[in-house]
């Protein structure tokens, strides 16, 4: 048996079964199985505390579960041992973060095409263009990040993390210094990508507008999944 | 907090070299003067027979290698560097490393401003090119000092068995009191025994040429005194000689700075620069000559030996069959080469000690200071390069924008130290009488070869520490 017949949700979006983490002996995370499906938007919420960076750490490879198994995107995501292996699963998502971690020393349009042509990723100019023009940057192009205001680096980050059509993003609290307008803008996006183009985004936020976005929000507090459901209004 | 992290590396990078020189220079004082310390500690010159420590021979050797070596390493770093250039031209992930070198991540946190970008750009500048540009200026002045020390004792040698055999392209056997008697110390031939020697050759037609060598003053500095055949001498200068010690003709090096006509004292004695010629000096000592019926007067008699005697070194076993039938088969006779090898190791021995002690400070301090810099530029950057390994850039490609950098400012630093190469070998030159360093292309490209390969080695040794390191939840973090 295959491993994609031995796991039939394999291809279908992240799983998450019985993933356990601890921080020195302070636990984080106990057991916990999520499915964020592929195509649909889904929120990781809860308190400050909860576990949520975490688990998306863990779910995007960038962080390992003490046991459990995360299986994504045709990876099975726990069990990346070598850099090819995990180069190769990372190459293929979009990453935003609160800090947008663009290089001072490029240009705007360096910083979103640099990292992707580093991976000899396909990008379509027009699809950048498009997304810097919803996202309200399409000004800032030849511009330095250190001229660019919070709200402005973090929308460059968004475009950069999104231009090359990922399977999967991750996002961590992606609209934290925005205003509200443009965080809807923000969503608008991210659920107009998934939707259209069956990605899997996994977001974690407690900011209403992102609830407000989202196909399925997973509860998390003290690190045990509550509760999930999808969001009628989406449906 | 980021700026001083990098300036306390190199502090601490130039404090380790002070450290390690003055520990050293410390541990042979006390070696030296409890007779305890190794050989090569000892940095006093003693004219003893020469006798190299593998580690010294090893040390030269490896300077020689490295000389005939680095021009290659030139040629293929350029050739490397159009690669890149010519790579990122054709295809988009080299044009993506090239540029990323270009920019060393500098996070926008070391925010700049536009009108305050150009001190931005020195303050890279000063940091990355800066040290290397040091590095290439130290390591090839150092290369050339070594070769210099090494090598430069064979120049009088050679000036003075070119004015001996005037022209003749024979070259030179010598006959000494021991065969590893070197110019540098003594040798003693009795003169009522070389003598009939002498004149037996001569009457078979064998031109062997008896030579006195003193350390005496040139007005006040020391220099190496040697004696010809009146005769010989006569015929070199052109003019008669008398031996009235009245006045005294001399040949002189240029690095003594008299004109023909001029008079200089020797040990007290008054002597007219009768020629000045070239390369009759090394590190210090430069070499006069006088009349052997003149040298009596500057010895004021006091020596009746000779140091050796020169002869064509086709004549070699006819000069020792004589010596053999005078009773004098005791005395060595050696060729130019035995001669000059054997001079080369006395300075070696000697002079490369010290050398070595400064080619390992700089080794020291360079490297350091390469391993430092990039250490500290990887960490203060540690959430940039932590979004990168994010989204797929992983260390191998690290690696290779490190090399591209590596080579980026090492081109750089070559530029800066291409100008300074010349005058740091110049300060030496007029410090240390007779000294010749040379500031060619070639003592560039070993310190450019040598930085080039401290700065790859510490680029890549940076992100292994740092991937080691890496926790890439907190750097993408923040």
């Amino acid at each position: 048996m295959t491993f994609a017949e031995q796991f039939p949700v394999y291809n279908d979006g992240i799983n998450l079964e019985g993933v356990s983490k601890s921080y020195n002996d302070t636990p984080v995370l106990h057991h916990v199985a999520a499915h964020f499906p592929r195509g649909q938007m889904s929120i990781v919420a809860g308190p400050s505390g909860s576990g949520k960076t975490t688990l998306l750490n863990i779910a995007a490879g960038l962080d390992k579960a003490d046991t459990g198994l995360v299986l994504a995107n045709g990876f099975n995501v726990s069990a990346l041992e070598t850099e090819r292996e995990r180069t190769a699963f990372r190459s293929n998502n979009g990453y935003i973060f609160q800090n947008h971690g663009l290089l001072g020393g490029l240009s705007v349009r360096q910083n979103i095409y640099l990292p992707h042509e580093a991976q000899e990723h396909d990008v379509d100019p027009a699809w950048v263009n498009y997304l810097m023009g919803r996202l309200g940057v399409a000004q800032c192009v030849d511009q330095h990040p250190s001229t660019l205001s919070g709200g402005q680096a973090q929308r460059v980050s968004i475009v950069r993390a999104l231009a090359h059509q990922p399977q999967i993003v991750y996002a961590d609290e992606p609209s934290a210094a925005l205003d509200s307008s443009t965080k809807a803008e923000v969503y608008n996006v991210l659920g107009n990508l998934t939707h259209d183009h069956g990605v899997t985004t996994v977001v974690v936020s407690h900011d209403d507008v992102a609830l407000e976005a989202a196909d399925k929000v997973i509860h998390l507090r003290d690190g045990i999944v509550r509760g999930a459901y999808y969001n009628k209004k989406r449906r | 907090m980021k700026e001083r992290r990098n300036s306390n590396s190199n502090k601490k990078c130039t404090t380790a070299a002070i450290a390690a020189g003055v520990s050293t220079a410390a541990l042979g004082y006390v070696g030296y003067k409890t007779g305890i310390a190794p050989d090569f500690l000892n940095s006093t010159i003693e004219p003893t027979p020469p006798t190299l420590p593998a580690v010294v021979d090893g040390m030269v050797a490896v300077n020689e290698g490295i000389r005939v070596a680095a021009p290659v390493a030139a040629i293929g770093a350029g050739g490397l560097a159009v690669y890149y250039t010519v790579a990122g031209l054709m295809d988009k992930k080299a044009r993506a490393l090239n540029t990323f070198s270009r920019a060393d991540y500098a996070g926008t946190d070391e925010a700049m401003q536009p009108s305050s970008r150009l001190s931005g750009k020195l303050n890279t500048l000063k940091k990355g090119t800066g040290v290397a540009a040091l590095a290439i200026v130290l390591t090839s002045a150092t290369s050339g000092v070594e070769h210099e020390v090494s090598n430069g004792p064979l120049r009088p040698i050679d000036a003075v068995t070119d004015l001996v055999s005037q022209g003749d392209s024979d070259t030179m056997a010598y006959v000494l009191q021991g065969s590893h008697n070197t110019f540098m110390d003594d040798s003693y031939i009795e003169k009522k025994r070389l003598d009939p020697v002498v004149a037996d050759a001569a009457s078979h037609g064998i031109p062997i040429i008896p030579f006195k060598k003193e350390l005496l003053n040139i007005n006040d500095t020391s220099a190496i005194q040697i004696s010809l055949p009146d005769a010989l001498f006569e015929s070199i200068i052109q003019t008669p000689v008398d031996a009235s010690c009245d006045t005294i003709p001399v040949i002189v090096d240029e690095t003594v700075k008299k004109s023909v006509g001029d008079t200089i004292s020797i040990n007290g004695v008054p002597a007219q620069v009768a020629q000045v010629k070239e390369g009759m000096a090394q590190m210090n000592r430069s070499i006069a000559i006088v009349a052997s019926s003149d040298m009596e007067c500057l010895q004021k008699g006091t020596d009746t030996s000779y140091f050796g005697a020169m002869l064509p070194e086709s004549y070699k076993d006819e000069v020792s069959s004589l010596l053999a039938k005078h009773d004098m088969s005791e005395l060595a006779v050696v060729n130019d080469d035995f001669f000059k090898e054997n001079n080369r190791d006395f300075w070696r021995a000697n002079g490369t000690p010290i050398l070595l002690q400064l080619i390992a400070y700089i080794a020291i301090f360079g490297g350091l200071a390469a391993a430092g810099e990039r250490k500290n530029a990887l960490q203060r950057n540690v959430s940039e390069i932590g979004m990168l390994n994010a989204m797929g850039i992983g260390m191998t490609d690290m690696r290779k924008i490190e090399d591209r950098r590596a080579l980026r400012e090492t081109a750089k630093a070559t530029l800066v130290a291409i100008p300074a190469v010349p005058l740091v070998a110049g300060a030496f030159n007029a410090a240390v009488s007779g000294m010749e360093i040379g500031v060619g292309p070639r003592e560039i490209t070993v310190g450019s070869a040598i930085t080039l390969g401290a700065k790859m080695l510490a680029g890549r040794r940076a992100v292994g520490q740092f991937e080691k390191k890496l926790n890439l939840a907190q750097a993408v973090k923040g």
